[in-house]
């Protein structure tokens, strides 16, 4: 395929494609090859090659690739241009004619990241001796990288490990806006209920409980944010928990409309969060145990009417990550002066 | 007495579990069918390209994960679980937890625990849940549950309004409410929260207990044919409808329609609750109709046990398994009266009965035919205790007319063993006249017989005794087919009587 062709080449801008990327980092994303990519002041980056060829049988789907590729471009110039820190913004991205291919197939549209040393994965859950003030910051970021979305009106509605990324320093970054969604609706995904990864989403969701309103791919978010927190202390997904739980209490909950399961999922919830609430004790003591319960009991409520901070009266405030945001700079203080 | 195993209008009333119990609600059987999800919806294939690729402990979790949310049990979920279960000492507590879940307990009995300090110990335990976490409706049902067990009405009440309210009045909570209140002697309040909940005609569940309160307590005929809709309606969530099922064929055959009852009789058993099990075997024992069960399920109802060996005469085997029924139902009273009931009269043993009694000290405290039982043995084995005591509390759960009858005949026994003759006559005299205005037959022979055995003390009352046993095989007689073991009581007591005279 033309997107596996392109080592070698470079691009109008300057930048010499390296080796291809087989190992996991930064995967995800359809169509997609990875490189390594060097700009032509040394600078090293992560090329994104999307390939058509694949599409090219099928002018529906080739126009819904194409579509999706520009809007991501479009969403990631938007980013680049508001300087949102948290996120992984581009160093260029454009087309490349690969030879030896017959057009059209031989354009491949390409994207280059700043080159992560990781990804949440690799930096933590695959590591024995886990640092945790590193892991607390890694939320904190992911938090920020959320919100400062949030603040453009745009949802990411893919948060999970794998599209968090580490860089020197113990930076962390939100990645992969390839399935976000926009406020103003004019995101291929906009008519998708959830167009992320279904491992993470909200539990409702898995009881066919869906809307298209911004404020619930917002609620979305802040659900994933939160099971990515428990999913660092307790090495496994929020989903998976509670809906083993859940099934421990009734095995007929899939069955069940969401307001018969829900009864079921705050019990187990309350289970879950206990052993989690334990597991935080374990690893940093009373105190930032009681934050991390609180972030993850508000953020990952199994009633959605409850996610968040719902006193605040409106749903802008109720799914705000501000607030997370703050608690996990706290706790991260409190981490350090602990000695964690 | 015996109210439990002679009842003659079985419905499905609501079985009450907690959460934590609530397989007992159903016999094991086959997990139920899950819907797959969609793998590409879970990114499942580049998942296990990934975990194929570095077969790391982390990428098998993800992979499981999806397969496991998308309820996938193909031969790539075993694989990827073999694996993480072939490295669990290197996964994290929650990640063995989700691969092999368990339910933990705080009451590790099977059923349900009757120790009083583990009682409260439970109930401090769900406090301190529902303190952290008041949003759990369950564990406020559950609470209600145990205080049910120590007889505290007004805190199971108040436990269980939380828990509905928090609810939003979900089937299973509604259910145990309308139980919990059948047993504080209010069906209507208990149709009432069915009906509150505005489902009760489009919830089987809900529109099952709306069936059978009606049934039982006489409050209003039950719409069957809204019943039968919804069955017909719902038809293939067959687990949710095997109750309301088995209420529509028990009133089609009550009403002589075996045709019509049949098919209903007959989809009850496609996934039946423990509930359905024992009104089939209640059908076939009361209403001689017989419905074939499916294969593969283990049947076993505690009731219909009971019922089936009191049936048999088998009354040791009736009284272990009213036992049983207890720890199944402990805030339930009748199982408790009736092993109390099948103690004195069907095996004459007071002093097992006191001995168990003994064990269930709080549930018989709050018990008033329990307590009643076990005062008549404790005056048959001519016990020490302070039955002043005794009396006051038994005055003190007196709740209807019949209770104070069956009070004074017990006070009429107690005075004969204090020597207070004249007195305990005048009371046995005056409640056998309460129990023959009623044509209670089987209370009046049993009540002619306890007089008997009071007054055969002295040799001069012998005689008077044996009249008043003619009596009560008189009365026996006139129910010998639904209560034989008091007829055989008096024989006994003839006997013994009789025995003692030629001596």
């Amino acid at each position: 395929m033309p997107s596996q062709a392109l080592q070698g080449l470079t691009t109008e801008s300057g930048w010499k494609i390296d080796q291809i990327i087989t190992d996991k980092l930064g995967s995800g994303g359809n169509f997609c090859t990875r490189y390594l990519a060097v700009s032509p002041n040394g600078e090293k980056g992560f090329l994104k090659a999307m390939d058509l060829a694949n599409t090219l049988d099928d002018i529906g789907l080739l126009q819904s690739t194409v579509n999706q590729y520009v809007f991501e471009q479009d969403i990631l110039q938007v980013c680049k241009d508001r300087r949102l820190t948290r996120v992984v913004i581009p160093l260029d991205a454009g087309k490349i004619v690969v030879p030896n291919f017959n057009p059209p197939s031989n354009i491949v549209y390409y994207v280059i990241f700043e080159k992560a040393d990781g990804d949440l994965r690799k930096n933590h859950f695959d590591v024995d001796d886990k640092r945790w003030v590193a892991a607390l910051k890694a939320l904190h970021h992911v938090a920020l990288g959320i919100e400062q979305l949030h603040l453009i009106g745009i949802a990411h509605q893919d948060v999970k490990p794998s599209n968090v990324l580490s860089f020197k320093n113990d930076e962390f970054k939100v990645s992969d806006l390839g399935r976000v969604v926009d406020r103003a609706g004019s995101s291929p995904f906009s008519q998708t209920h959830f167009p992320g990864d279904h491992s993470y989403k909200p539990i409702e969701m898995f009881f066919n409980v869906t809307s298209l309103d911004f404020h619930v791919r917002e609620s979305c978010d802040m659900y994933m944010v939160g099971s990515l927190i428990y999913h660092m202390i307790e090495g496994v997904n929020i989903n998976s928990r509670l809906r083993s739980e859940a099934f421990l209490l009734d095995p007929a909950i899939n069955q069940r409309p969401y307001t018969e399961a829900l009864p079921y999922l705050l019990s187990a919830y309350r289970t879950v969060l206990d052993r989690y609430k334990k597991q935080c004790e374990t690893i940093f003591g009373e105190k930032i145990a009681q934050g991390l319960y609180d972030i993850v009991f508000e953020m990952c409520h199994p009633n959605f009417d409850r996610r968040g901070n719902p006193k605040l009266g409106s749903k802008v405030g109720q799914y705000s990550i501000r607030r997370y945001v703050s608690k996990l700079s706290n706790l991260i203080k409190v981490a350090e002066y602990s000695g964690i | 007495m015996a109210e439990l195993l002679n009842n003659s209008n079985r419905q499905l009333i609501p079985r009450w579990h907690t959460s934590r119990k609530l397989e007992l609600l159903a016999p094991k059987y086959n997990p139920l069918e899950q819907l797959k999800g969609n793998l590409d919806d879970y990114h499942v294939q580049e998942k296990l390209n990934i975990w194929r690729d570095t077969k790391s402990v982390s990428d098998g979790i993800e992979l499981f994960t999806a397969l496991e949310l998308a309820n996938d049990n193909s031969d790539m979920y075993k694989e990827v679980k073999g694996f993480l279960l072939s490295e669990k000492p290197k996964l994290p507590r929650a990640v063995i937890e989700t691969l092999e879940p368990r339910l933990r307990k705080i009451d590790t009995s099977e059923t349900y625990t009757s120790e009083k300090h583990r009682l409260f110990s439970i109930i401090n335990t769900l406090k301190s849940h529902v303190r952290e976490f008041p949003y759990d409706s369950l564990t406020w049902c559950d609470l209600a549950f145990y205080y049910s067990i120590l007889g505290e009405k007004e805190k199971a009440s108040k436990a269980m309004t939380i828990s509905y309210h928090l609810s939003n009045s979900h089937p299973t909570i509604t259910r145990a409410f309308a139980r919990m209140l059948i047993h504080l002697d209010d069906p209507e309040q208990a149709l009432s929260v069915i009906k509150q909940t505005g489902m009760s005609n489009s919830n089987p569940e809900l529109m099952s207990a709306e069936v059978a309160i009606r049934s039982t307590f006489d409050l209003g005929k039950p719409n069957i044919s809204q019943a039968k809709k919804l069955v017909d309606r719902l038809n293939g969530k067959s687990n949710f409808l095997s109750e309301l099922s088995a209420s529509i064929g028990t009133i089609e055959l009550q009403h002589g329609s075996v045709k019509r009852a049949r098919s209903y009789l007959n989809y009850s058993t496609v996934s039946p609750t423990e509930n359905t099990i024992a009104q089939l075997k209640w059908i076939s024992q009361k209403l001689d109709y017989k419905t074939e069960l499916s294969n593969g399920l283990i049947l076993k109802s505690i009731e219909a046990e009971a019922i089936a060996h009191y049936q048999n005469q088998n009354y040791a085997g009736c009284r272990v398994a009213l036992l049983e029924l207890h720890d199944f139902q402990p805030f339930s009273k009748m199982a408790l009266a009736d092993f109390g009931y099948i103690s004195l009269v069907a095996m004459d043993e007071p002093g097992y009965l006191i001995d168990k009694y003994n064990y269930y000290e709080h549930a018989v405290r709050n018990n008033f035919l329990a307590l009643n039982n076990y005062v008549v043995a404790l005056l048959e084995e001519k016990a020490s205790v302070n039955f002043d005591d005794l009396f006051s509390r038994l005055k003190y759960l007196v709740e209807n007319e019949h209770d104070q009858a069956v009070m004074n005949a017990t006070l009429g026994m107690y005075l004969y063993g204090v020597d207070k003759e004249e007195l305990g006559e005048t009371l046995y005299k005056k409640t056998a006249q309460y129990f023959r205005a009623r044509r209670d037959n089987t209370s009046l022979a049993l009540l002619l017989i306890h007089h008997a055995i009071s007054m055969s003390g002295t040799d001069e009352n012998k005689e008077k005794a044996i009249e008043l046993l003619k009596q009560a095989k008189y009365f026996a007689e006139k129910e010998k087919k639904s209560r034989p073991e008091v007829l055989d009581k008096v024989g006994r007591e003839i006997k013994k009587l009789e025995k003692t005279t030629i001596n």
